[in-house]
């Protein structure tokens, strides 16, 4: 496999890059990143120049604050449900299994990170791997499948029909829940080939749902009511696109789907004015991925039911040899 | 500070077990939170911003794919998400913060020391946007300076003008009446600019 060419040949040998000003001599010293001649020269101009030196010292000390500064504070040094979750899931498409095992893996972890249970498992603690020899590889782990999904019977309790968007190019890669107050918003991730994402929002509040679609979304994005839930969806750019993805979504929850199919559901309407989103109006207080705490409220989505993660789990792990193509830069 | 210690950057076929791989992943992840802190200052957009991160290489691993340096890879991935996020602000609008000034550093510290840190946060987040990424990116989270040129896909000299630039503003706001002994002359560094532009 080549290594991806860097578009800076000369970021590859940092040593033979040379300061031009004193300022970047002092900064390139500090952080290492000297080579050895101008080291050699700074360092008599230092012995030389009593301020100079002092310059340096408190550059380092500088340094020694800005790490102190930011610093995470103590109780936020654990990742949020719905990042840790995340992380979850990212460190099992590391990592080679069976693909029976992986598929498993992957409904779990976005039931894990959909309900906030991701805290409370180590489900593939202890699981030997095989060794991604050299950085990491991603073998092709079948994602959560629209259809896979459907089957699960947390979300068939919740009573969200998952469409399989799969013809039109788009993976369904995470799953994430985030309670704002009473309100409850779901959100599906898909892979838009290789470089791009989309978010489907379903969220039982219209107002934080829009929201959230205007904090995320980025291209075209448009929003409608489905029964009590709005739906809505963020980062899609092809019109042609948008209006698939709604219509495969249209008639996707529990109330349209007993009534009928799409026809139920509102036309979207277009969100294209910018709205002003504060972090309290986001529910800075109840966030991610934390399954709801109280007896359901009026407008808040059915209340979710625990996988019993012990019976999906397959204890052989069936090594295999996946080959890698190479990276692009990463967007 | 090693950018890729730990599993990341074994070469051999050594195994890695699942336990490693995931404890590296939450070991980057966590220096992402921090840098995503600093550099948005809202702290709901910055786990937003690492969870769009993780979004987008999850992704990416829906395909075969290999990642050689994973924490470089997932900061240059932030980077571009916050560069989109900032191109739509500005088509879109800006939200309004209701959570005041940049947060405060945590540090328990003498009050001096805390009012101290507090200024040298502030401070940080009046540089220019590209000096606060590189200067955040070398001293605080320790890459090198050719993995952020690579990262934030600028030459290596640009690097080291712009950190050299915000080390210098933020000595000088911490303490506005002090010289920089290496300083050099105004029209010395024109004409450092103008070498720097002929030869780019």
């Amino acid at each position: 496999m080549t290594k991806r060419q860097s578009p800076h040949p000369q970021t590859t040998r940092p040593e033979t890059t040379r300061p031009e000003t004193t300022q970047e001599a002092l900064s390139a010293l500090l952080d290492g990143q000297i080579g050895s001649d101008q080291s050699r020269e700074l360092l008599v101009r230092l012995a030389e120049d009593p301020a100079l030196a002092a310059e340096l010292a408190d550059l380092r000390r500088q340094d020694a604050a800005l790490r102190a500064a930011f610093e995470l504070p103590p109780g936020d040094r654990a990742s949020p449900p719905a990042t840790r979750a995340l992380e979850r899931l990212l460190a099992s498409s590391f990592q080679r299994r069976s693909p029976r095992r992986q598929w498993i893996g992957r409904i779990a972890a976005a039931l894990l990170l959909a309900f906030g249970l991701g805290a409370a498992t180590g489900w593939w603690s202890g699981t030997p791997a095989t060794a991604p020899a050299d950085g990491y590889a991603a073998t092709p782990a079948p994602q959560p499948t629209a259809a896979s999904l459907a089957a699960a019977p947390v979300i068939d309790a919740i009573g969200i029909r998952v469409p399989d968007l799969s013809d039109l190019g788009m993976t369904l890669v995470a799953l994430g829940s985030r309670s704002m107050g009473s309100a409850q918003l779901l959100e599906f991730h898909y892979a838009l080939g290789q470089a791009r994402t989309a978010t489907v929002l379903v969220g039982s509040d219209r107002q934080v749902t829009i929201d959230r679609l205007m904090q995320i979304g980025t291209g075209a994005s448009g929003a409608w009511q489905d029964g009590p839930l709005t739906i809505a969806v963020a980062g899609i750019t092809d019109n042609r696109l948008l209006s698939a993805v709604v219509e495969g979504w249209s008639g996707s929850t529990a109330a349209t789907a007993e009534a009928g199919p799409a026809p139920q559901a509102d036309r979207p309407t277009p969100v294209a004015e910018p709205s002003v989103a504060t972090p309290r109006d986001r529910g800075a207080a109840g966030v991610e991925g934390v399954a709801p705490a109280v007896a359901p409220q009026p407008d808040a989505l059915p209340a979710p039911v625990a996988p019993v993660l012990e019976d999906v789990i397959d204890p052989e792990a069936d090594p295999e040899v996946a080959v890698e193509p190479e990276v692009p830069a990463p967007s | 500070m090693a950018p890729d210690a730990g599993p990341v950057s074994r070469t051999g076929t050594e195994p890695v077990t699942a336990d490693e791989v995931t404890q590296a992943i939450s070991e980057h992840v966590a220096a992402l939170r921090r840098y995503a802190r600093a550099l948005v200052r809202n702290r709901d957009d910055a786990e937003d911003l690492v969870q769009e991160t993780l979004v987008r290489i999850l992704a990416r691993t829906a395909r075969p794919c290999r990642i050689d340096k994973l924490r470089a890879y997932l900061f240059a991935t932030l980077h571009n998400a916050c560069r989109d996020r900032e191109r739509q602000r500005r088509t879109a609008g800006q939200p309004v913060s209701l959570d005041g000034e940049a947060e405060m550093p945590v540090v328990p510290a003498r009050q001096l020391q805390w009012v101290e840190l507090s200024q040298l946060v502030a401070a940080v987040h009046r540089l220019p946007t590209d000096q606060r990424q590189v200067l955040l990116l070398v001293a605080v989270e320790g890459f090198s300076y050719a993995e952020v040129a690579d990262m934030i896909q600028v030459p290596i000299g640009t690097v080291m003008s712009r950190l050299a630039r915000a080390r210098t503003s933020l000595r000088c706001a911490r303490d506005p009446g002090r010289e920089s002994p290496g300083r050099d002359a105004p029209e010395q560094e024109a004409h450092i600019v103008q070498l720097r532009r002929a030869r780019s």
